[in-house]
């Protein structure tokens, strides 16, 4: 394996991960990450935070000692022209440790990024709340967070269906679209598991919560420009591929950008704190 | 002046038990005192109280102490983790056990109960924990035990420790019986009960010529040459499944909650139990999750589950540095979507897949002559804490296969094996026509 090519990831026609277009005043969109058991999307997450903070994705195709100097001398070189743009990470499965020390471990600075953990004490603080005054409260801390977000980060928000016991209709009119309508890029990451796996019910009937979450998803894909899906190989565990990244152009158009979605499939291999790209 | 009978203990010890496994339990009454004080002695000064708790007050409240018995770093990520009570589970999950803070589900299909013995068995480990450290640890202790179940005989259910072969057992129960003070034996040893003589010396006055004397040094060159157990030497037990843990564990080791109750009691019940208990590791254990027995029928709706479990994953997560959760559930009575949120909440999940009635057969011809090698299913792996986490691929099918026995729940590589009377049977087939072919071939020369 040593000696295939390594590959950068492009998402976008200019040969970039995130385009500075997206950025651009009144500019809005939408990216969907959706994974699938044995695959993991810490770091395709990282990637977009590090492409954001230093201007490309260090830790990919790097070992972690040469990614961590290369960001050291990003940061101390800087361009200061750049304008720095803030990350915010909202979670319902991980709490905020978990992102401050995959963060830390890139060299990121902490002012670069805001953490919002809706694991811990979620249930204790909202259950039998009514569910669109805590969709409101949450959309108000996302967005007072950090004034100068360029980039938030929703994990698993479709578990807010389930906690706050709402359709996905209510969920995409009440919190995905007026965060989406406020920050410039808003990645939504999904576990699509059970979307992709109806098992034995697809011929009988489906039950109502497996529709709302596919709902969910499907309506998350159309008001994507991008959708990158990370799943295992077909074939099982093999030793030195994780699994597949497949980039694909989302149902809302980019015609009003300068820039196209690269439609591309890479294999990955992860190991410990490093991540790898081939073409497949 | 009294009489006594002749079988009759004059002095115990100590009444309680201790895992066979603690050195204590085989101390004689003469020097057991003095060790046992002088143990504590050196581990407990007034000076050392005092800093405790001034410890304590200064720090975070919620820390382990470090040489907490049950808790080892992990070789793959240098993580704290903790026995789960079956050692080769300990191998497969990656850590030599479940990292601190880290949430295992197992799952089991078909009607089976493989997954009770996993789930006993991690119980039992969490008590032996608490009381290796010595007769007043089950007040103070190190590690509690919290059961979500209605069972309200769970504690009496757990497995004892493993105590060897019914050999050994005997063995053991007549040089326990010897080196307790009694009229009899004071009588049998004569002047030299101020002086007491080692039990396996006394034992084995004419077996040193053979050797025979020398097996416990043979077992302790045995253990030193394991460095894992010479290391952590309490750290993971073997458990009886056909035995009972006596005592039974007690409402200072054990605390079970009804899952009946609504939602934030539960949590606050979970909650208090981690502010009662301080600095001791909490084993959390959901034992037949989502059972139709024990839990009401919304919970089958994700709007009720979801938050059930995502509130004790949030506890877990709070608590990270001394909370372990492991949880069982049978797979077949869940739709796949249930599951699969199940799984998706939990760090790593493994599920058991007995054999079908055939496979077993097969197997049972196969291993006609060694019953022991008789697997009972098998083994895969969905997630493994913290690896998974970071992005590893870690989905293993088929590759394990698990056989429980009456001290052990192993899992081994899975190979199917060759049937040799089917082998026997091929050969004979393929043999047949060659000799046929060579007869004709015979034939056509002449």
């Amino acid at each position: 394996m040593a000696s295939v090519q390594k590959q950068e990831l492009t998402l976008f026609s200019d040969h970039s991960v995130l385009a500075e277009s997206l950025f651009e005043k009144d500019v809005h969109q939408i990216i969907l990450i959706t994974h699938k058991l044995g695959t993991s999307p810490i770091w395709l997450v990282n990637a977009l935070v590090e492409t954001l903070v230093f201007g490309a994705p260090l830790t990919l195709n790097e070992s972690h000692s040469g990614a961590v100097n290369r960001a050291r001398t990003r940061t101390t070189s800087q361009d200061t022209n750049r304008i720095r743009k803030a990350v915010t990470i909202a979670s319902w499965i991980h709490n905020d440790e978990f992102y401050h020390s995959a963060f830390g471990k890139l060299k990121i600075d902490p002012s670069n990024y805001s953490i919002n953990d809706y694991l811990t004490d979620f249930v204790l603080k909202n259950h039998g709340k009514p569910a669109s005054k805590v969709l409101k409260s949450i959309v108000q801390e996302l967005l007072s967070a950090q004034s100068q977000t360029g980039l938030l980060v929703l994990e698993q928000p479709e578990l807010l269906m389930h906690l706050l016991n709402i359709s996905s209709d209510e969920l995409h009119l009440d919190f995905i679209n007026p965060l989406a309508r406020a920050v410039p890029l808003l990645v939504v990451v999904s576990y699509t598991e059970s979307y992709d796996n109806p098992g034995t019910e697809a011929a009988e009937q489906v039950p109502r919560d497996t529709v709302e979450q596919i709902r969910f998803h499907t309506g998350c894909f159309f008001k994507s420009i991008a959708v990158l899906g990370i799943k295992p190989l077909a074939t099982g565990r093999a030793k030195d591929i994780t699994g597949i990244l497949t980039i694909c152009r989302g149902g809302a158009t980019t015609s009003h950008l300068p820039v196209d979605v690269v439609e591309n499939e890479y294999l990955f291999h992860t190991q410990k704190d490093t991540t790898k790209l081939f073409y497949r | 002046m009294s009489f006594r009978k002749r079988g009759e203990v004059l002095r115990t010890p100590d009444a309680r038990r201790f895992p066979i496994n603690s050195t204590a339990s085989q101390r004689l009454p003469g020097n057991s005192n003095v060790s046992q004080l002088a143990g504590r002695m050196g581990n407990v000064s007034i000076q050392d109280v005092s800093n405790v708790r001034t410890a304590t007050a200064n720090a975070k409240a919620s820390q382990l102490d470090a040489r907490h018995p049950g808790v080892r770093p992990s070789p793959a990520t240098s993580q704290p983790s903790t026995a789960t009570g079956c050692q080769d589970l300990d191998k497969v999950l990656g850590h030599m056990g479940l990292p601190l803070g880290q949430s295992l589900l197992v799952e089991e299909q078909s009607a089976t109960d493989f997954s009770s013995v996993l789930v006993k068995t991690f119980a039992a480990q969490g008590i032996i924990h608490n009381r290796t450290e010595g007769s007043n640890s089950v007040g103070k202790g190190n590690t509690h035990l919290v059961v979500l179940t209605i069972n309200p005989f769970f504690a009496k259910e757990l497995p004892g420790v493993y105590q060897g072969s019914k050999k050994d057992v005997k063995r053991s129960k007549v040089s326990n019986a010897e080196s307790e003070v009694t009229v009899q034996n004071m009588l049998g040893s004569g002047t030299t009960v101020g002086k007491p003589i080692p039990a396996p010396a006394k034992d084995l006055k004419i077996a040193w010529r053979y050797g025979l004397n020398d097996g416990d040094q043979n077992k302790t060159l045995a253990k030193s040459s394991d460095t894992d157990l010479a290391t952590y030497p309490n750290y993971s037990h073997t458990f009886d499944i056909t035995s009972r843990l006596v005592p039974a564990p007690t409402s200072a080791e054990l605390t079970l909650i009804s899952p009946i109750q609504p939602l934030p009691a539960i949590l606050a019940q979970l909650q208090a139990v981690f502010r009662k208990h301080q600095n001791k590791l909490v084993r959390i254990l959901l034992p037949n999750l989502l059972h139709p027995v024990a839990y009401p029928p919304k919970y089958s709706k994700l709007s009720e589950l979801v938050p059930f479990l995502h509130g004790i994953r949030s506890v877990v997560k709070q608590n990270a540095d001394r909370a372990v959760l492991l949880a069982s559930i049978s797979s077949d009575l869940h739709s796949h979507s249930v599951l699969t949120m199940i799984e998706y909440l939990f760090d790593s999940a493994i599920n058991l897949e007995p054999f079908p009635q055939e496979m077993a057969q097969y197997l049972e011809r196969v291993y006609k002559s060694q019953p022991n090698k008789i697997q009972h299913g098998l083994l895969h792996v969905l997630k493994l804490p913290l690896l998974s986490e970071r992005g590893e691929m870690h989905v293993q099918r088929s590759d394990y296969a698990f056989k429980n026995g009456k001290k052990k729940f192993e899992i081994e590589p899975w190979g199917i094996p060759v049937d040799d009377s089917e082998v026997q049977d091929s050969k004979n087939t393929a043999e047949t026509p060659e000799v046929h072919s060579h007869q004709t071939n015979v034939n056509l020369d002449f």
